[in-house]
């Protein structure tokens, strides 16, 4: 595979070898076809020699009889059509040796001949030259046409791989492909819109040039268009690439949203919290091998969660596109949800500073924005999302985070251990200790073994400091502690501790709450219902 | 310094390779010509430096002067430059002291060998040319506006003509008239000067550094260290080893008296496999290599065998045989803006200033 650098797709041009086929058949005849080139850009007669040294790539040169009456001419016009790439000689019919196709083979040049006077061939040749421009630029029309009909970006990019002869046709975000198809797979599906499953890219690029287009040019990463076609193929390759990328654009970012916003997970508390008795609460919808087919993220990516009142939605929504252009952002409960892609060169610190450099606006307002670690694909995404979201969560309920001069931004990797304890909220935590710990809520005791857990939990399960803390002796630490464990509280066991932490501290805060009363947010007293019982 | 038997073969084997793979038949026979002489009258023919004559004395370029066409089945008699010579001692009043020939290379290379001989008359160490060109005005004396006549032609009939003209282009057509009047050449004494202007204007010590050259060929010593010496001491600069391709002769209608002459020959370089292309006009005037200019008149393109070194012609041009292609530069007069003008093929003008 080659790299192409020589041009960028755009001026009309035409392929010597659809030339020739097609038009000028009659007029010329060839001896040799080169493989690769022979793109016809300009069109010169040379009836001096001397004239051949100006000529520039990309040329159809038409020798003259007398420019073409001594055999080392014809050699020397080869050569110099070799060295300035140009697309092809045309000779007088009496011209042609052995010897000049052989060297025309050698050099890979276009050899033609003509039985007409050269000063006709050449005014013929560039009339059809012109009508071939012509027509090219008609189809071109046609395609954008097509194109802009149609229905998904599967089809739109069928289309484009039906254009360049089948090949394969990719999007690419930060470097990675994000999704890739053919014809022959639209073809084949044509009723799914959905992206082939995983990515498919074992097409077979050797001896093919790489012909690219930019899709977006927003702050961060944009997508990119890629195919690889035969050198012959690349000049309109290019052209059919530009002329969709708007398409691809816009059905970009509608595919994105619709992947997004259908896979992303159902922000139950238990996916939060990790706890070990989701279903207690509701299954976690997520599921990672599901999504697998439908991610539209192959790279790393983080989660970034905005957490603020309905009635900021339309500066969040200014504020988000202004950063990211081309990264979808959902909605979910009191807030919104995006994955943007993490440029490997870059690192999430890009990411960070642009959410920063957006968000920095809001300083003022009930505003949280949380931003995850890294992580690489589907089976990542819920964590990330509760890594945003808490960090979100703690960026909206601290004014720690802003006195730093980050704004409303937290970063999940840089939470203050402090900010933690007011990671949930209230009433979640009541709900949460309802479902979880029945038999603690129905204790009469049950605010000072609370407290208890806690004030160890706090202390990094510490007997002696949280002895200190509560200012009883350890004993009674101790013996509080078997209790909590005979009324169903997990001590023992380290995965659940963070959750417990959480919950519990939660449940401390929640006004109203005593021994023996079912807690509210609101600080309402009522029984339990084991009480009532 | 006086040549001996083996100067003269050497002499003999530069002026061929000096000739472009020209007719080599006169430039052997006037070698033989020259060793007969000597045989029969012991002497031997002097080569003096033009700094040993009198800056005064007179001296006079030597050499055959064709119709335009090969040279004829007419021999010479054998005294044709004895008249040339006397005929411009006569119009000067005074001796002629010292013969140049009309080109360092070919049969003209020899022939004043044998008129010193006969008129005891030194060859100086000089020629107008350095190589050879196809007109008589095509000299360093033509570039140094030193007049060509009078010229004394003579025929092998023993008829003679005193031409009072003095542009070199003019005189070179009246010389290719009366050649055709001649029979076919004629033995011609032109641009009569002095030893000085010689010294000024013309190409040094091309005699011997041509005996140089034959002394290299004419070794007992192989191929590769022959390439290794010209390279080395004579100024070849390229040597391609190639085969006389199948398809390799090429007759093309050039000019009206060039028809029938072959205008290209194509070889396959043996090493790397290119294309090599030769154009002829009788003589080699230019190697494409795929297409690209390696050499072009007024650089000297010549042939050798193989097998032993030895100087090739046109005639070894056959298809499948292996030729050594040698390349040398001319006289740095011929590469100036002025020399290139008087110099050229008017087919090869492009690229002789393109390369």
């Amino acid at each position: 595979m080659t790299k192409d650098t020589r041009r960028s797709p755009g001026a009309g041009e035409v392929r010597l070898a659809d030339f020739v086929s097609a038009y000028a058949a009659e007029l010329t005849q060839v001896h040799h076809l080169a493989p690769v080139g022979g793109v016809i850009r300009d069109l010169a007669l040379i009836s001096d020699i001397e004239e051949i040294i100006g000529v520039g790539p990309d040329t159809l040169v038409v020798l003259s009889d007398t420019a073409s009456q001594g055999d080392w001419m014809v050699s020397a016009g080869l050569r110099y059509a070799w060295e300035r790439r140009a697309a092809g000689l045309v000779v007088p019919h009496s011209s042609v040796t052995k010897t000049a196709v052989r060297l025309a083979e050698r050099l890979g040049v276009s050899l033609l001949s003509t039985e007409y006077d050269a000063t006709r061939t050449a005014l013929d040749l560039a009339l059809r030259i012109g009508l071939t421009r012509s027509g090219q630029v008609a189809r071109l029309q046609q395609f954008t046409s097509a194109a802009a009909r149609a229905n998904g970006l599967r089809e739109l990019l069928g289309l484009v791989s039906t254009e360049v002869g089948g090949r394969r046709v990719r999007v690419e975000t930060a470097g990675s492909i994000v999704f890739s198809v053919t014809a022959d797979e639209v073809e084949l599906d044509i009723s799914n819109d959905q992206m082939s499953e995983g990515v498919i890219d074992g097409e077979a690029i050797d001896g093919l040039v790489e012909v690219s287009a930019e899709v977006t040019g927003g702050k961060m990463d944009s997508d990119v268009l890629r195919i690889f076609v035969s050198p012959d193929e690349r000049e309109y390759a290019g052209r059919v690439l530009e002329a969709v990328a708007p398409s691809v654009r816009a059905l970009t970012a509608e595919f994105r949203l619709s992947s997004l916003t259908s896979s992303l997970p159902s922000l139950t508390i238990a996916a939060l919290t990790g706890s070990s008795r989701f279903d207690l609460i509701g299954e976690v919808s997520w599921n990672a091998s599901e999504a697998a087919g439908r991610w539209p993220l192959t790279g790393s990516f983080v989660s970034v969660c905005v957490l603020a009142e309905e009635r900021d939605s339309s500066a969040v929504h200014q504020v988000w596109h202004a950063t990211f252009p081309d990264v979808p952002l959902a909605r979910i409960d009191s807030g919104w949800l995006a994955l943007v892609p993490v440029r490997a060169k870059e690192g999430k610190a890009a990411v960070l500073a642009a959410v920063r450099a957006g968000f920095t606006v809001f300083a003022d307002l009930d505003l949280g924005v949380g931003m995850s670690d890294p992580g690489m694909g589907p089976e990542r995404v819920a964590a990330a999302v509760q890594e945003a979201w808490l960090a979100a969560r703690l960026a909206r309920s601290s004014d720690r985070t802003r006195s730093k001069g980050s704004g409303p931004v937290l970063e999940f990797a840089a939470i203050p251990l402090g900010l933690a304890q007011g990671a949930l909220p209230r009433e979640l935590a009541v709900e949460l200790a309802r479902a979880m710990f029945p038999e603690l809520l129905a204790d009469v005791e049950a605010h000072v073994i609370i407290e208890t857990i806690v004030a160890l939990l706090d202390c990094r399960g510490s007997v002696s400091k949280a002895a200190q803390r509560l200012g009883v002796h350890r004993n009674t630490l101790h013996a509080r502690l078997r209790r909590a464990g005979e009324l169903g509280v997990p001590l023992g066991d380290p995965d659940s501790t963070l959750s417990l932490h959480l919950i519990l501290t939660g449940l401390l805060s929640a006004r109203g709450f005593r021994s023996g009363t079912t807690p509210s947010a609101e600080g309402e007293e009522s029984r339990t219902d084991r009480d009532s019982a | 310094m006086y040549l001996d038997s083996e100067d003269v073969r050497n002499l003999s084997a530069g002026a061929l390779f000096n000739a472009c793979a020209a007719e080599p038949e006169w430039t052997e026979d006037g070698m033989r010509r020259v060793l007969a002489h000597m045989d029969m009258t012991g002497l031997r023919p002097e080569l003096k430096q033009v700094t040993d004559l009198d800056p005064d004395a007179l001296v006079v370029c030597v050499g055959f002067v064709n119709n335009g066409l090969s040279l004829s089945e007419l021999r010479p008699v054998g005294d044709e430059f004895i008249a040339a010579i006397e005929l411009i001692a006569e119009a000067h009043g005074r001796e002629v002291a010292g013969l140049i020939p009309l080109a360092a290379g070919s049969a003209n290379a020899v022939v004043p060998f044998l008129a010193g001989m006969q008129c005891g008359i030194p060859v100086i160490d000089a020629d107008p040319m350095g190589r050879i060109f196809p007109l008589v005005s095509q000299t360093v004396f033509a570039l140094n506006s030193l007049p060509i006549g009078p010229i004394a032609a003579v025929s092998a009939l023993g008829e003679s003509a005193l031409l009072r003209v003095d542009e070199p282009a003019r005189g070179e057509r009246l010389l290719r008239a009366l050649a055709e009047e001649f029979g076919g050449w004629a033995a011609t004494a032109s641009y009569p000067m002095t030893a000085d202007a010689l010294g000024s204007a013309g190409i040094l010590g091309s005699l011997s550094n041509l005996i140089a050259i034959g002394r290299v060929l004419e070794s007992s010593r192989g191929t590769d260290h022959k390439h290794s010496e010209l390279r080395r001491s004579c100024g070849v600069r390229q040597i391609v080893r190639a085969r006389v391709s199948e398809d390799s002769w090429v007759a093309r209608p050039w000019a009206p008296s060039r028809v029938g002459i072959p205008a290209s020959v194509v070889l396959e370089e043996e090493a790397g496999g290119q294309i090599i292309q030769l154009e002829v006009q009788s003589e080699i005037l230019m190697m494409l290599s795929d297409g690209a200019v390696r050499a072009v008149s007024p650089d000297i393109i010549t042939l050798l065998r193989p097998a032993d070194c030895s100087v090739a012609s046109l005639d070894d041009l056959w298809t499948g045989n292996v030729l050594d292609i040698c390349v040398l530069r001319a006289a740095s007069a011929w590469y100036t803006p002025a020399g290139r003008k008087l110099g050229r093929r008017p087919s090869l003008a492009m690229m002789e200033e393109t390369r």
